[in-house]
């Protein structure tokens, strides 16, 4: 109980004591995860409505493959990423391992497989008799499928919460392909894996009381989106 | 001659093996309504999809207003037309955006679109809703504005299945004669598929009788109802009396049958188009609003049959009487309600009348399937056609 309640001061302490550089982390926290969410946003929304709407050969197993990576652990993510960007490996000369874009990357890569699954579990749930009926009605191919992600915009936001959620919490990816170096790739929860290694527990739950207000404003923002997209409320 | 709305010519759907659809020829002229009716599985529900341009048959071509479908040409064709599925299918938005939407696929400005989707919100009675959220909306006024939403794009013709079929009484009765009325008013084409006998009839211009992916009878209801072609149809129309008979005689117009259950022999008075010899075996059926039920002592006209029996059974319906009559053969009666009416109980006797002209005899020959030419044949063995059908159908 100490333990919590000193965590809650050192938080206090830590974000409005003026010391910049937990702010440093708190910002670098959520560009990171902000423009990686973005990222799977753009590639998993389309991928995913894809995957529901249309039928090509080979579609089971890429179906297969998203489900798959919904379940990718971040380590392996970050391994992958990793080699590709390592000093001899087939990016390496781009040198940006231990960069804060190697770990949009990673995170990235973490989620846009779960952007694309929930996106392809909402547009399927639609009663398919509404494509029908955008196409009687003169859609074109692009309008019905814009008609239909709108049908499914309460699960579609929930599947950017999903996502978002999954990398703002992400450490071991962070960790390997960032390397939690201070002021540059340090984010709130590879700060914390190194103030416990510390034995700082009250730094450590600080952060993570920091983290745990990030992930719920940024949460609470997307849940009032959803609610202003709910008809029931209007 | 007027360019059909739509014209579908050897038109066939295939599922695996059999065939779900399989209509020769079916056209529908401008203003014209048709409804199509026949048992679940029938095909009707593959025929409006067919019509709409959402499904491409596997054989035979779509005619819309002259032009024959083609894979390129289906998206505008299709403009010419509206479809209303068995559910209304609003879309999560505002009633107005809904009933705008099909003006603002054709590109139209959203002014011009919302103007044009009020006027038909209000002609349908819903105007009040414009601002609503569609899925706030009853069953009847969701119904409404999908109407609205079909009519804003003001097309050729307009395809509805079964648009009623999840409303309640009350509410069909309110919403049909609106529909028809603005079909009337825009001289609007239109195909409904039901499985309602009653609302075909007070609907269309003209009933088409599916069964097993076939149009097996098509025209005006009464002489559909005169004349049924087949004993299937006479059941699929809702005729009650179907009578097993032999032919006694012929002579010029008039023909004498025999009932073949029990001996007594009707005049009956039918175009034998497809004439019936001597002997043949043929089928008479008899559209229970044609037949008289009066006492033992009544007086009926000397050119009518004339059988006499008991009641047998006495059904009050809100339009009037229905009684089964056993005579030799029951035979099945209705009467609109008369202030006058003698109430009839079971067991009461009575003597059923008929005219010569309304007993239809159907001959045995046109209960055979009809012959179809070549490589088709084989693949529509009926019965995996019916099978298929009734999974696909709906």
């Amino acid at each position: 109980m100490n333990d919590l309640t000193g965590g809650l001061a050192e938080a206090g302490r830590l974000l409005f004591g003026g010391n910049p550089e937990v702010w440093e982390i708190v910002r670098l926290s959520l560009r990171v995860s902000l423009i990686a969410t973005t990222i799977a946003l753009f590639l998993g929304l389309p991928a995913g409505a894809t995957l529901a709407l249309v039928r090509f050969p080979g579609r089971s197993m890429a179906v297969g493959a998203v489900y798959a990576g919904m379940g990718l652990p971040p380590i392996v993510a970050g391994l992958l990423v990793s080699l590709l960007l390592w000093r001899n490996g087939p990016f390496g000369a781009a040198g940006l391992l231990y960069t804060p874009a190697a770990m949009i990357l990673a995170q990235a890569l973490i989620a846009t497989p779960v952007v694309a699954g929930l996106t392809m579990a909402a547009v399927s749930a639609l009663d398919p008799r509404y494509r029908l009926q955008l196409l009687a009605l003169g859609a074109g191919r692009l309008q019905a499928v814009w008609w239909l992600l709108r049908e499914a915009r309460l699960p579609l936001i929930a599947a950017v919460i999903a996502g978002f959620g999954a990398v703002i919490s992400e450490v071991g990816a962070a960790m390997m392909v960032g390397g939690n170096i201070k002021g540059e790739t340090r984010v709130l929860t590879t700060a914390t894996v190194l103030e416990v290694s510390r034995g700082h527990f009250e730094t450590a739950l600080a952060l993570s009381f920091v983290l745990l207000g990030l992930t719920y404003l940024v949460t609470i923002a997307l849940t009032l989106l959803q609610r202003r997209a709910d008809p029931a409320r209007s | 001659m007027t360019t059909p709305v739509l014209r579908l010519d050897a038109v066939v759907v295939r599922v695996n093996a059999g065939s779900l659809l399989d209509v020769d020829h079916l056209a529908v002229g401008p203003g014209e309504t048709l409804a199509l009716i026949g048992p679940n599985g029938a095909g009707k529900t593959t025929l409006l999809h067919v019509a709409a341009l959402l499904r491409k048959p596997d054989v035979g071509t779509v005619t819309i207003l002259g032009q024959t479908a083609t894979t390129h040409n289906a998206a505008t064709l299709r403009r010419a037309l509206s479809v209303v599925f068995q559910a209304p299918l609003l879309f999560d938005t505002r009633v107005l955006a809904n009933a705008a939407a099909g003006l603002r696929f054709h590109g139209r400005p959203r002014i011009e679109a919302e103007t044009r989707a009020r006027t038909w919100l209000e002609r349908f009675g819903v105007a009040h809703l414009t601002n609503r959220r569609a899925r706030t909306l009853s069953g009847g006024e969701a119904a409404r504005v999908a109407l609205a939403r079909a009519f804003a794009t003001e097309p050729a013709m307009l395809l509805l299945d079964e648009p009623f079929s999840a409303l309640d009484g009350p509410t069909r009765i309110s919403v049909l004669p609106a529909l028809r009325q603005r079909l009337h008013e825009t001289g609007t084409a239109a195909v409904l598929v039901t499985h309602d006998r009653d609302e075909a009839f007070a609907f269309a211009d003209r009933i088409a009788v599916m069964e097993a992916g076939r149009v097996v009878a098509c025209g005006d209801a009464l002489s559909l109802i005169a004349y049924p072609p087949s004993h299937q149809v006479a059941l699929l129309l809702g005729i009650e009396t179907i009578l097993p008979a032999q032919v006694v005689c012929i002579n010029g117009e008039q023909a004498v049958v025999s009932l073949t259950t029990c001996g007594p022999s009707l005049r009956t008075r039918t175009p034998l188009r497809a004439t019936a010899a001597p002997g043949e075996m043929v089928t008479v059926t008899l559209p229970a609003g044609a037949v008289y039920v009066c006492g033992p002592d009544d007086v009926c006209p000397p050119e009518w049959n004339v059988l006499p029996g008991r009641v047998g059974a006495v059904t009050s319906l809100p339009s009037g009487t229905r009684l089964v009559v056993e005579t030799p053969a029951p035979i099945v009666a209705f009467a609109p309600w008369q202030p006058e009416d003698r109430r009839w109980l079971v067991g009461d006797p009575a003597i059923v009348a008929f005219s010569p002209e309304s007993a239809h005899v159907i001959p045995e020959r046109a209960q055979l399937p009809i012959p179809y030419p070549s490589e088709r044949s084989e693949l529509n063995s009926s019965y995996g056609r019916a099978r298929d059908g009734r999974h696909h159908g709906h």
